[in-house]
């Protein structure tokens, strides 16, 4: 326990704990969602959430850095990853659909491998430095502290994603339908309905939600191509402590793991990054489908 | 050109493809159909591989220091792959974190060595023991998981264990490591290079030895059995969970002796060697190697490093051109390099005999034609039809094999049995109806132990096997078939029953040798039993459905049951198949003097065989007695027979 | 049933961009589109032919040959670049100059692979395997690697120059060799250096950021020590280390921040560093000063305006070109690299490339005081503790500690300002401005006792000869002594 540490530092120390918190729901919602509905663990979501973060950094240097640009930027970058996701699904993993779990597994992962070469050749290994938007410059002065701005910019959007996802999934007429493709895809299909293009369309609205992330972190100062790895790995541990394919699993789980990390610096700062996995094994192994998780075969 | 020209081009082009396709089409087919071609191919890749393997045994006479340290180096990624493929190929377990083992071994060779001055070769001889007493221990914890989260589970503790190394810097130098092991000096790096590989190789190819053995073993089979369907390996009397442990284990010791023979050779340690990258790329060489094959993952593993070595000096954009190669044998080469060797030597033998014009013969294939028949002996013997009259005439009064006692099982608030209670009396055939929803499933489920019930209790021969685990119910003397056949789909007729009947007798627990001929024996009279004796090759999926429920009953019998529950044995059979297999289920328990206790829902069956009755409705008894009480029975009428009415009454 | 998914065929989509990627494939395979300028080789990097006469070379065919392994295709892939480009340099810098002893100087560059260790530790194994060809080999760039290969070349009873890797555990107990040179900065400098910056501004209370990784743990480490040791009541509050790829620092920062620090010692590396500046900013630290990092050339071009800069911000260098550009062999280093680079996306040399061309100017020295290729004689010379030479580090000639081996090579630490003219405009604002050599942290005294090499009191006396000559040149230069004063 960090001797002297004031009250005001913990709850400072919160507050950044539940913004890294909505950052991880901001990469992992998409990824549960691609599992829940199309049962296929993605490996390249992180990699796909960096390639966002590469995308908005371009279109900045073209669009601008003002505040106006910076929404345009953020929505373009979910498009053009959604396009690309879209791709890669129609293409590849299509084909993966009712193959063994080890060839799911590696086809997803084959892309984080050509992803990082293709960004490491186009930017180079270093990573860039990136711009804030005027609105989000400076902090905000809480607890005796100045919070930089940006950390409530995550959380609102964590929660308007939410929100949103929420309403897509229980609200509308294609939430159902991913709803009934997620129980049971072959009377979906009886029904009518273009499975395939369905799909295609949550896994695209998976990685939607990647790009935004990936435009997102660009507040932090820079980008590189070593965020792919650090969010594909504590995206995991979110969605499975959550529970594979539950959003309201992989919010809470998000915030859990954001602050536990968080805390575990101020408490026993060596041991943190063991304290998540360390958490992970013992929920799992209690309960293997995680918290909000439904029992799989 | 003008776009005439353009189309005529194309038009070329799509039919040299159509050519090609069809071609390829015809080959497939022919393949399929020549299995002499596919022998040749067999044999072939075995030749291929004994001179590859003298090839890399010979390396250093031949090759420069750079390809022999790189060997060096795929020998120990390869035989980590190969303890992986035990789990992934055998087992059916797709570990995510495989590397943490091969970490292990490597820091109990090297922190020995550094911090109390041991001698490499101690702690290489112990590694393997602390991946093994590491795998028993973790494994206890991901086999509580399944499938994919038993994947992730494994990925989990994984990074657990690399956080830990990463982390205890004062113990493993974290991403520092704990440097300056070295070899022996008999083997040093420096004098004695090639010896040094000449080591590696020996131990990698004993321990490929060691696991093609177990692979092979009767407890290998009963591993496949247990990937290709849990549920009946349960059923075939395997302790599931223990099995698959029994094989983390071995895996986690010979991963860990991979790790352990790693910084023997490489004289070094690090975290950043034991994170999930390692995992992952122990999984993509087996994939590559291809996993159904013995020696693949180290083909996989040769080839991995061979080409990484190479792009990493040509292009920035080495691991693109890894996720390529990955991604291409995943989604095209579902047999690895190997298989697609195999296949290569397949077409050339097919190509070849066709060229010589020999005729293939194509092989009866139960695929090919109608079955509306179930095999079966011609007609009954007169020892057994005296017999079976015999036992019409048995009184009840013995004590029952099978006592059921106030059983009640709600799920949520739908209640599927409310204090059930029957006797089954030893060499009975005794049949359970009842409408649809009348919980006979349920009340299958729960004398076999796949669902524990609410209250009451189960006894088997007087003893109480409540609750107990479908093996070990197996185990005493009870088996049963499903409503949906349900088999090692994999494997031959022939091998299920082997399977069965070797599990049964506790066989499957060698790791090395053969099943004994009198298991083999029995399986196979067993196969003619059931009249599948010109099926016994082919496999299990490939059966018709009459021939998959003779096979179930086959396998109900290999596990030397004296009580065999079926669920309706006759669901999906023609009314001749019907027939035959009444007939069949009939002869077999009156010869063996077996318990039958069956679900039917046919009452041309039930009232054929059945000497006992019992009706369930809406998880109660409503009824028990001799067939013709059951028929007179105006309850039993009213809630089931009704429409059944005349059609009994033109029978009766 | 599972075991009826056969083989589906793949649909035609599918099989079209599969076949395009492997196209793609065997396109970069043969090499074509896939390589960059420094792409290396296994073969020879070529120098330029010079004005030698084969003839005079004592050694057996004409050349003298080094190895060493550069990072380009791997993590660190930007510094490599630089490195390698300095590499090249070097060696046609060295045969310009008439080769060593009159034989050509030829260095080999294998690909590295970092942060992946086997790749690096098989290139140097197969060199060492090829008997004499390679007279000399200089370290690797990454510390995993290093930490091997010094073994490897003692055992070999080859000599090898650390200049690139800036690892002190080979030239301290327990891993000492003698037949390891260091020529470059190491990372006990640096974090001594910084220390010793923030002693001199009056730190009593520090903090540690560095990242979770080889490199971080040591310079934090050697800082933690040295502040205790040279700051009277010193302490340090609080040390933090998140993951090397972590970039989310808030965290850390309020950890750190929490315990009230009189200065902060971070040692991030390039383009970890922005992000970090961009962190402190918005929380508003800007008044506590915090040494951010090494940032070096890569890192220095990421910095696009001066408000990307919070206010007492510092950083460190093993080699800023804003000081080594005025010592005779640096000026010659940094003007031929302009010449050649200066309109190239990266226009001014690393520091990484400076601390290279350290080590290639060791070995011609070594080898042309001992006239020998044997690293006994190179030891037993170094060991004299009268050997200098000619390198980038001072205006005199560098002296080489002759317990630990270690050339008296300075890191420079300083405010970080934004200069428009420069060509890189992010640089040090050298009125806060100081040089810290490896003499200056670490006495006599104290070498003995981190290394157990006996070399004798007259070494010793020798040592400190040189170190007085060479701090009495360099303070008479005017502009290069006013940050050397101490």
């Amino acid at each position: 326990m960090a001797l002297g540490t004031t009250a005001n530092s913990y709850f400072v120390q919160i507050i950044f704990g539940l913004g890294s918190g909505a950052v991880l729901f901001l990469i992992a919602s998409g990824l549960t969602l691609i599992f829940g509905a199309l049962r296929i663990v993605n490996f390249a979501h992180g990699s796909l959430y960096m390639l966002g973060a590469y995308v908005a950094f371009e279109l900045s240097s073209v669009i601008g850095y003002g505040n106006a640009a910076f929404w345009l930027v953020l929505l373009l970058s979910g498009v053009v990853i959604a396009a690309v996701g879209a791709g890669l699904e129609v293409l590849f993993f299509r084909p993966v659909y009712g193959r063994a779990l080890l060839t799911q597994l590696l086809v997803t992962f084959s892309f984080v491998l050509i992803i990082a070469g293709i960004v490491r050749k186009v930017w180079g290994a270093q990573g860039e430095s990136t711009q804030t938007p005027p609105f989000l410059q400076g902090g905000v002065r809480l607890f005796d502290s100045q919070i930089p701005k940006y950390q409530f910019f995550f959380m609102a959007l964590a929660l308007a994603v939410a929100i949103l996802l929420w309403a897509i999934l229980y609200r509308t007429g294609l939430g159902r339908m991913i709803r009934a493709a997620v129980s049971d895809p072959q009377l979906l299909h009886l029904s009518g309905v273009n499975v395939r293009l369905l799909f295609t369309g949550v896994f695209a609205l998976g990685c939607f939600f990647a790009g935004i992330a990936g435009a997102a972190i660009s507040l932090q100062g820079a980008i590189g191509p070593e965020i792919a790895v650090n969010a594909i790995i504590r995206a995991f541990v979110v969605i499975v402590l959550g529970g594979l394919g539950s959003l309201a699993g992989a919010f809470i789980a998000s915030f859990v793991v954001g602050l536990a990390e968080a805390l575990g610096i101020l408490w026993v700062p060596q041991a943190s990054l063991a304290i998540v996995f360390a958490v992970l094994v013992i929920v799992l192994a209690l309960r293997p489908q995680g918290l909000f998780g439904t029992r799989a075969a | 050109m003008t776009l005439g020209g353009w189309w005529k081009v194309g038009a070329r082009a799509r039919s040299r493809r159509s050519v090609l396709t069809a071609a390829a089409g015809e080959l497939r087919r022919s393949l399929a159909a020549d299995p002499a071609a596919r022998d040749v191919a067999r044999r072939g890749l075995t030749i291929v591989t004994a001179l590859l393997v003298v090839a890399a045994a010979l390396l250093p006479l031949y090759a420069d220091r750079g390809t022999v340290l790189l060997m060096q180096q795929a020998l120990y990624l390869g035989l980590l792959a190969l303890s992986l493929n035990l789990l992934v190929s055998t087992t059916g377990l797709v570990s995510f974190g495989h590397a943490m083992f091969f970490g292990l071994g490597a820091y109990a060779v090297a922190i020995p060595v550094a911090k109390l001055e041991w001698s490499s070769m101690t702690g290489f001889v112990i590694a393997p023991a602390i991946g093994a007493v590491a795998a028993f221990v973790i494994g206890l914890v991901v086999l509580r998981g399944r499938e994919l989260y038993f994947a992730l589970l494994t990925l989990g503790v994984g990074q657990l264990i690399w956080a830990t190394a990463h982390g205890w810097q004062s113990l493993t130098g974290g991403t520092n490591g704990t440097t300056g092991v070295f070899p022996p000096a008999f083997i040093s790096p420096f004098q004695h290079a090639d010896r040094l590989y000449w080591f590696v190789f020996a131990v990698v190819a004993v321990s490929a030895g060691v696991l093609y053995a177990i692979t092979r073993s009767p407890f290998g089979d009963a591993l496949r059995g247990i990937r290709d369907n849990r549920l009946r390996a349960e059923f075939v009397g395997l302790w599931v969970k223990r099995y698959e442990l029994t094989a983390f284990v071995v895996a986690g010791a010979f991963g860990a002796l991979a790790g352990a023979l790693m910084v023997v050779g490489e004289t070094q340690i690090t975290s950043a060697q034991v994170d999930w990258n390692r995992s992952a790329l122990a999984l993509i060489v087996c994939l590559i190697g291809g996993t159904r094959y013995i020696l693949g993952p180290i083909a996989g593993a040769v080839f991995y490093l061979f080409v990484f070595d190479y792009v990493l000096s040509k292009t920035i954009l080495w691991d693109t051109v890894l996720g390529i190669v990955v991604l291409f044998v995943a989604l095209a080469l579902s047999g690895g390099l190997a298989g697609m060797v195999e296949w290569l030597l397949a077409t050339g033998a097919v190509l070849v005999r066709r060229a010589r014009g020999t005729t293939v013969q194509p092989q009866e294939s139960a695929l090919a034609e109608e079955y509306e028949v179930v095999h079966l002996p011609a007609s009954p013997s007169p020892v057994a039809r005296a017999a079976e009259a015999a036992v019409a005439l048995a009184d009840r009064s013995g004590p029952p094999v099978l006592s059921i006692r106030a059983i009640g099982k709600s799920f949520g608030g739908l209640v599927a049995l409310e204090d059930v209670s029957l006797d089954v009396r030893q060499g009975s055939i005794h049949a359970v109806i009842g409408p649809n929803g009348a919980g006979k499933t349920t009340f299958f489920n729960v004398i076999t132990g796949l669902v524990a019930p609410d209250g009451g209790t189960i006894l088997l021969d007087g003893k109480d096997v409540t609750a107990r685990p479908p093996w070990r119910i197996v185990g005493r003397g009870l088996a049963r078939s499903f409503q949906q056949a349900n088999l090692f789909w994999a494997l031959s007729a022939l091998d299920n029953l082997t399977l069965a009947a070797a599990a049964a007798r506790g066989e499957t627990v060698r790791m090395f040798g053969k099943n004994s001929a009198s298991t083999r024996q029995h399986a196979r009279s067993l196969i003619e039993l059931v009249g599948l004796g010109d099926f016994a090759s082919v496999s299990a999926a490939e059966l018709s459905h009459g021939d998959q429920r003779s096979l179930e009953f086959a396998a109900a019998l290999a596990v030397d049951s004296h009580v065999i529950l079926l669920d309706e044995p006759t669901a999906g059979l023609s009314p001749l198949e019907t027939q035959l297999a009444t007939r069949l289920i009939r002869e077999v328990a009156r010869e063996r003097g077996l318990t039958v206790l069956f679900v039917e829902h046919d009452m041309e069956v039930v009232f054929g065989i059945a000497d006992w009755i019992t009706v369930l409705n809406r998880g109660a008894v409503l009824a028990e007695g001799t067939p013709d009480e059951i028929r007179a029975n105006p309850e039993v009428r009213r809630a089931y027979l009704g429409e059944h009415d005349q059609e009994t009454e033109v029978s009766a | 049933m599972r075991i009826c998914a056969r083989h589906r065929a793949l649909r035609t989509s599918t099989k079209a961009a599969l076949l395009a990627l492997v196209a793609v494939l065997a396109v970069l395979a043969a090499g074509c589109g896939g390589g960059n300028e420094a792409a290396p080789t296994e073969d020879t990097v070529t120098a330029q032919a010079g004005t030698t006469a084969a003839a005079k070379c004592p050694f057996p065919g004409g050349v003298v040959r080094a190895f060493t392994t550069i990072d380009l295709a791997g993590a660190s892939g930007d510094l490599g670049l630089g490195t390698a480009r300095a590499a090249k340099l070097s060696e046609r810098l060295i045969n310009e100059d008439g080769g060593i002893l009159g034989c050509t100087f030829e260095l080999v560059i294998a690909e590295e692979g970092f942060p992946e260790v086997d790749p690096c530790l098989r290139a140097y194994k197969e060199a060492l395997s090829e008997g004499d060809k390679y007279a000399v080999f200089f370290g690797p760039t990454g510390s995993g690697c290093m930490a091997s290969v010094t073994a490897l070349t003692t055992a070999a009873g080859k000599p090898m120059i650390a200049n690139q890797a800036a690892d002190h555990q080979p030239f301290f107990d327990p891993k000492f060799e003698r037949y390891n040179f260091h020529a470059a900065v190491s990372t006990f400098l640096e974090g001594r250096a910084a220390a010793r910056f923030g002693a001199d501004k009056g730190w009593k209370r520090a903090a540690v950021l560095a990242p979770n990784y080889a490199y971080g743990q040591d310079a934090a480490k050697a800082f933690v020590a040295y502040f205790k040791q040279i700051v009277d009541g010193g302490e340090i509050v609080q040390q933090q280390f998140p993951e090397f790829n972590e970039k989310n620092f808030t965290p850390f920062i309020n950890a750190v921040m929490a315990q009230e620090p009189d200065g902060i010692f971070s040692a991030f590396f390039a383009g970890f560093v922005i992000p970090f500046w961009k962190q402190w900013k918005d929380g508003g630290h800007d008044s506590t000063p915090a040494i951010g990092g090494l940032i070096d050339t890569p890192g220095w071009e990421l910095v696009k305006s001066a408000g990307q800069i919070p206010e007492n911000s510092y950083a460190y260098d093993r080699g800023a070109w804003q000081l080594l550009a005025l010592t005779p062999s640096g000026q010659r280093f940094h003007d031929a690299y302009v010449e050649q680079y200066g309109s190239s996306d990266h226009p001014l040399p690393l520091s990484w490339g400076q601390a290279f061309w350290s080590g290639v100017l060791m070995s011609k020295a070594l080898i042309e005081k001992s006239e020998s290729l044997d690293p006994e004689k190179w030891a037993e010379l170094v060991e004299s503790g009268s050997f200098t030479f000619d390198g980038p580090y001072h205006i005199g000639p560098t002296p080489v500690n002759p317990v630990n081996h270690m050339a008296d090579n300075c890191a420079q630490v300083g405010l970080v300002g934004f200069d428009e003219t420069l060509p890189v405009p992010a640089s040090y604002d050298l009125s806060d401005f100081a040089n810290i050599c490896l003499h200056d942290v670490l006495t006599s005294e104290e070498a003995t006792k981190l290394t157990s090499n006996d070399v004798g009191a007259d070494a010793l006396a020798a040592y400190e000869d040189a170190v007085q000559a060479v701090k009495e040149a360099d303070q008479a230069n005017e502009e290069f002594g006013r940050y050397s004063a101490r």
